[in-house]
């Protein structure tokens, strides 16, 4: 079923929008859940809450792309679920990994107080991605949205472990001289 | 590094986290991993993007497709206006209708009738109606066949024969094909069976 007919059933308040939503992004919800948890079953959860969620928000929304709509519900359900797990083994995936790597790219304080303003974060983050090549800008939205293993990675775009890694290090090192001159602290 | 200072930089990595959460769906649906691509990029400019590139592949194919055409016309062309024999050799094929036999016996001169439009038809007609090529309707033969020639040009004709019923008429096409140094071999390519009214239609018509 397309997109703008499945937002048409969740506007009726059908409740065959839910169906809809798990037989076509299903699959996808979980693949990103599971990327940040590593278990099936709080993966499984995560989307059901996703389509709680989108119930919820749709109406007053009206998402153009229901795909990311639903893909950032399940991301932040999920990184939510994993912060409650950070002390327990069950968070040993690519989270953490993921969550080290990223110090790199914070900018070191000058101004603590400094109010941050996610939005102005956001698109800073765009823009340093939007001015890389095509293949890094992918390889980064792989690993720090999608969570995906290297291994994964390097894979699926025919490169070795190594170069994926190299490339994410300088574009972590990039990132965070971008932010500092953007007057980003975190 | 202290365990508070830890707790402070992770909580600020997860922020990074959480802030790379809300880019663009633009830049998610471009890294969208290969399995769910056809569903994420519905009605989405990728999509467009990916049906742009499938055309251009497409045309990339005809195109190349249309050169190799136009290369085998262009060689055929050349040879077939260049090598008499294998001008011959090509009519041969299209006009497969004498056999190695039968052009020896042109060339020793035992068939000559094949270079005289008349007797050719006359000839099929007799083998018309000796093998009975079409059921219940034979050429009509009174002292010889009943016919009227509608010439197209001068190496296509068209004979109407009259059959022994009123109504149906033999629409005889015959072409003259080239053949070595000879004015050319007349052979019937095919036959109808048409109404009188055609018929005459026909013969007004020309």
């Amino acid at each position: 079923m397309e997109d703008s007919k499945i937002i048409e059933l969740y506007w009726a308040r059908s409740e065959d929008a839910i169906s809809e939503t798990a037989h076509k992004y299903g699959r996808y919800c979980h693949y990103i859940s599971y990327n940040i948890l590593h278990s099936n079953e709080d993966a499984e959860e995560c989307v059901n809450e996703t389509y709680l969620g989108a119930w919820k928000s749709i109406p007053p929304h009206r998402p153009q792309r229901l795909a990311t709509f639903l893909g950032k519900i399940t991301r932040n359900l999920s990184l939510n679920r994993f912060k409650q797990y950070t002390a327990d083994k069950r968070g040993n995936g690519q989270t953490e990994f993921v969550l080290s790597e990223l110090e790199d790219c914070i900018p070191e304080p000058r101004s603590v107080e400094q109010a941050i303003d996610e939005i102005i974060v956001v698109k800073s983050i765009e823009q340093f991605l939007y001015a890389q090549p095509k293949m890094k800008r992918i390889i980064f939205i792989r690993r720090y949205w999608y969570l995906n293993a290297i291994r994964d990675i390097a894979e699926q775009y025919g490169m070795s472990e190594s170069k994926v890694t190299s490339i994410l290090f300088r574009l972590r090192r990039e990132l965070k001289c971008h932010l500092e001159k953007e007057g980003i602290v975190l | 590094m202290s365990s508070g200072e830890r707790r402070d930089r992770i909580m600020k990595n997860e922020k990074l986290l959480r802030a790379i959460g809300a880019i663009s769906d633009d830049l998610l649906e471009e890294a969208a991993p290969k399995e769910f691509t056809e569903d994420i990029l519905s009605h989405s400019k990728f999509k467009i993007g990916r049906h742009l590139a499938w055309f251009w592949r497409v045309h990339r194919v005809a195109a190349l497709v249309g050169v190799v055409l136009l290369s085998i016309s262009m060689t055929f062309a050349t040879a077939f206006a260049a090598s008499s024999t294998f001008r011959q050799a090509v009519i041969s094929i299209f006009f497969p209708i004498y056999s190695d036999n039968e052009i020896k016996e042109i060339d020793n001169g035992h068939r000559t009738g094949s270079f005289d439009k008349m007797d050719v038809l006359f000839t099929f007609l007799e083998k018309f109606n000796s093998e009975n090529m079409e059921d219940d309707l034979k050429a009509k033969k009174d002292r010889g066949f009943v016919y009227t020639l509608l010439p197209e040009n001068e190496n296509l004709i068209q004979a109407i024969v009259e059959s022994e019923h009123p109504d149906s008429k033999i629409l005889v096409r015959m072409e003259r094909i080239a053949y070595e140094e000879t004015t050319g071999l007349w052979q019937v390519v095919s036959y109808q069976i048409i109404d009188a009214s055609t018929a005459n239609k026909m013969k007004k018509d020309h």
